[in-house]
């Protein structure tokens, strides 16, 4: 990432297979090592790798540590995680090839990728609140990629308002770990990987912390409205953000603070209503879309709220299969959906016939006199940002504007008379002369 | 006074004599970022002269950096944000005269932070604002910034050249709460910050830059530092700056004026600075001082960014997005850097600020904690719709010029200052780390 930031800061011009070479050396190192790391552990039988690289920085009895966990968990995450952006760039190489923002594609693909790396292979939610915020900020600058049209420029804000303001309850989470326990590192408490040590932090606390902070990357309701418009971004950025990496950190911060989850049902409890209202909101305003991108979005919104449910049972690895099952499913759909037609067309030649439009059978659970209403209801995406904007912007938004009003009526009290023309005469005149 | 203080206070006021005969803003620009330069590379021995000899042969400076480290550092950084206002402030629309008065608040500046005697502090934290008012009497509409500015100026003149003098006459709280009040008003710490927005509405972005991004009150205030107000006026300050930090990042959030904007990051910004100063926590103080170096060289960089988009077209607005990343791409990307760095981007020293200040003043104040995570939010926000609205867009029908090679320069060197010591923070932790006699018993 900061070698091809710097090659972009002083260089004209860089040619795409350079970039393309830098970014393919970064991700397929780090795979190779991932799978090496991984056969390592399989071979020796070893659950847990803790790897310390030190203190980054330290005052007094604060010490910023960075240390790497490699477990059950991490591992599949980052080698699925570093292959997967290599694959997608790879594609992209081809798919974006002489576009104009061809590096700053690929700058900010690194940015995702790096921001993914520290945030699997993270010791301690300190470390993972860098990567979250790094791919935060790719995944907004992605949305906005094509910079002349309004509309992605518009949703890459709103994804990134979303996701600062969500970043928030990490930050929060981070903070307040270290306050109540002093230290945010993760250790060996749960029996399956590494977590949070929960003894002396009021869990329910932290655990809402955790939870905003997941709502916005993994777009769970109420704020996953950015999602369907996040699909603005280049097609092969949206695979790897919403339909595999991005949004499946949520689930991973869960998986990875499974302890909170454990000590506090009211947790539990708030990230299983989280993810069967985001299903259910998902697979019904996903039906309704008429265009194939939002309809993946809302169909991985879905899918991402049944991982919520899974993980609030406490059934773990089926959530960390269903995150990796789902993302490269995900992700193919996404890389493909350029080609919907073709590919619809040609399976319809292979089968002879049109094919059956699928999900029939729960839109025939809902009673008829319902089904114009839920339509509708989907339609406006179960009004969920309507009430956001009309009653949590809105008000806000009046109120600053009312504040700056007063701020320049204080301002314009301090204005003297109009000037009579003689004496902006003598002023221009004085102008005149000071230039000359 | 010792021969390099002296040089050290002498170069950027003869810049400014230089500069203000200079026959057009060019030269007056180079003369200025040449004595600018000089004067921060004479600083830079100040630390280095601390560090060899604890009794400070060169510099006047090892009573205060016995109480905070920090003030050795102080010198050098304020000539070196001098600097960047001064060299990356475009000739377009700018007099000689102009650059001139940045180098006279430079000087002013360097004064206070060089020569930290009661005395000398209460003149040239007056002498300071003299050039603002004279700018913006000649720039405002009416009057009606200069004359604002000036009814704030006059009582923050006059409150700290009272508390430096009763704090010099045997350190009362009255002193204490004097002087801070003072200091306040020009650290825009709300309700005091109107003349901020005034100020950036019509004067050019550099002079603006120069007097309020090295935010000298802090010095002042790091210098003060064996004065212990009692833990309720310690408090009461904190909240007033956090309820500044959050005020101000909204407010920010709302502008459709890119410079009011960037105006409401500062203020918001000091306040983040003002809750960590006024925390016993170690760690807390460190991560102001930081955050207070960190931010003032970010937003240095980030506001002059502004200034030379401007230079290319003209004032701008937030209401819609009217640029074109593709134009100024480097620009672009000097101002999403700086502006976030100034937040806490990770890999930037601003991070390492951020998470110093929230670490440390939570323990004490975890609720003033939190609203410093919401403003740094806000802020956050401000910085990428500001480079959404100016950045985005469609191409303009006769393309702008991206960074010219001196504007390029010198953003290369604050964001290495700022990447560099992100990425290696030990060097900064402890030049911001309080000595242990410094921090205020818990």
């Amino acid at each position: 990432m900061l070698i091809l930031a710097v090659l972009l800061w002083f260089f004209d011009d860089v040619p795409e297979a350079v970039i393309w070479a830098v970014v393919a050396t970064a991700f397929g190192g780090a795979t190779l090592a991932g799978l090496a790391t991984a056969g390592g552990m399989v071979v020796h039988d070893v659950d847990e790798v803790r790897v310390p690289l030190g203190t980054w920085f330290s005052v007094g009895h604060y010490e910023f540590e960075v240390a790497l966990v490699l477990d059950r968990l991490s591992v599949p995450f980052a080698v699925f995680g570093t292959g997967l952006v290599g694959l997608v760039g790879a594609f992209s190489q081809r798919y974006l090839h002489r576009e104009a923002r061809f590096a700053r594609f690929f700058l900010l693909l690194s940015v995702l990728g790096a921001g993914v790396v520290l945030v699997v292979l993270a010791g301690s939610l300190d470390l993972i609140f860098m990567g979250w915020e790094l791919v935060g900020l790719s995944s907004a600058l992605l949305v906005a990629f094509f910079d002349h049209r309004p509309a992605p420029v518009r949703h890459g804000l709103r994804a990134f308002i979303t996701y600062r303001l969500c970043d928030a309850g990490l930050l929060s989470a981070v903070v307040w770990l270290h306050h109540t326990a002093g230290t945010s590192a993760f250790v060996d408490v749960s029996g399956q990987w590494a977590s949070i040590d929960v003894t002396h932090v009021p869990v329910v606390t932290a655990g809402l912390f955790i939870l905003l902070a997941t709502l916005g990357k993994s777009a769970q309701v109420p704020l996953g409205g950015w999602l369907p418009r996040a699909m603005e971004g280049p097609t092969t950025s949206s695979a790897i953000f919403y339909g595999a990496l991005s949004i499946h950190l949520g689930p991973y911060l869960l998986l990875r603070s499974a302890t909170l989850l454990e000590a506090s049902p009211w947790v539990a409890g708030a990230v299983f209503t989280i993810g069967l209202l985001t299903a259910l909101h998902g697979t019904v305003v996903g039906r309704v879309q008429s265009d194939i991108k939002s309809a993946l979005a809302y169909a991985s919104m879905t899918q991402v709220g049944v991982i919520f449910m899974e993980i609030a049972l406490g059934l773990r690895f089926l959530a960390l299969v269903h995150v990796v099952g789902h993302a490269s499913y995900r992700s193919l759909q996404i890389l493909r959906s350029p080609s919907l037609l073709h590919d619809q067309h040609n399976m319809e030649r292979a089968v002879g016939s049109a094919l059956p439009h699928p999900g029939g059978h729960l839109e025939r659970l809902v009673p008829r006199a319902l089904q114009p209403w839920l339509y509708r209801l989907a339609l406006e995406r179960g009004y969920l940002d309507a009430v956001l904007v009309h009653f949590v912007v809105a008000p806000f938004a009046r109120l600053a504007r009312l504040l700056d009003r007063l701020e320049r009526a204080w301002l314009s009290a301090f204005a003297g008379p109009p000037e009579g023309p003689r004496a902006q005469a003598v002023e221009t005149s004085q102008d005149i002369e000071a230039s000359s | 006074m010792s021969l390099l203080t002296l040089a050290y206070l002498l170069l950027p006021a003869v810049g400014a004599l230089l500069a203000n005969q200079a026959t057009d803003v060019r030269t007056a620009r180079r003369v200025g970022a040449g004595f600018l330069a000089a004067a921060t590379l004479i600083a830079s021995t100040a630390p280095v002269s601390l560090l060899l000899a604890a009794d400070d042969p060169l510099w006047a400076l090892s009573k205060v950096a016995s109480r905070d480290p920090a003030l050795a550092w102080a010198p050098a950084f304020v000539s070196l944000v001098s600097f960047v206002a001064v060299a990356m402030t475009p000739a377009v629309g700018t007099r000689p005269a102009s650059i001139a008065r940045m180098m006279a608040v430079a000087a002013a500046a360097g004064g206070v932070v060089a020569m930290p005697h009661p005395a000398v502090v209460a003149i040239a934290w007056a002498l300071g604002a003299v050039p603002v008012w004279l700018e913006l009497r000649r720039a405002s509409e009416r009057g009606a910034s200069a004359r604002m500015f000036a009814l704030y100026m006059l009582p923050s003149a006059g409150l700290v050249a009272s508390g430096c003098f009763l704090l010099s006459d045997g350190g009362t709280l009255t002193g204490f709460v004097v002087l801070t009040v003072g200091l306040a008003i020009r650290e825009a710490v709300m309700p005091l910050h109107s003349w901020l927005l005034a100020a950036v509405d019509d004067a050019p972005m550099g002079l603006v830059v120069a007097f309020v991004a090295p935010q000298i009150g802090v010095a002042v205030h790091l210098s003060q530092n064996d004065i212990l107000p009692s833990a309720g006026v310690g408090e009461a300050m904190a909240i007033i700056s956090a309820l500044t930090a959050v005020g101000a990042a909204f407010m920010g959030v709302f502008q459709s004026n890119a410079r009011r904007a960037v105006a409401y990051l500062f203020i918001s910004q000091s306040g983040l600075v003002g809750v960590g100063l006024e925390t016993s926590s170690e760690v807390a103080r460190t991560g102001a001082t930081l955050t207070w170096m960190t931010v003032g060289l970010a937003s240095a960089g980030f506001a002059m960014a502004l200034a030379a988009l401007e230079a290319r077209r003209g004032r701008q607005s937030l209401e819609r997005p009217a640029g074109s990343l593709a134009e100024t791409p480097r620009l672009a990307a000097a101002f999403l850097v700086l502006g976030l760095a100034s937040v806490g981007l990770p890999a930037t020293v601003g991070f390492v600020a951020e998470d110093l200040l929230m670490q440390g003043t939570v323990g004490q104040f975890p609720s003033l904690g939190l609203m410093m995570v919401a403003a740094t939010a806000l802020n956050g926000v401000t910085v990428v719709k500001a480079f959404f609205a100016l950045f985005n867009g469609t191409p303009a029908r006769n393309p702008k010029q991206d960074l010219l090679g001196r504007e390029r320069l010198v953003l290369s060197l604050v964001l290495a200052c700022l990447v560099g010591l992100g990425l290696a923070p030990a060097l900064a932790t402890r030049a911001a780390g309080p000595s242990h006699a410094a921090t205020r018993s818990e």
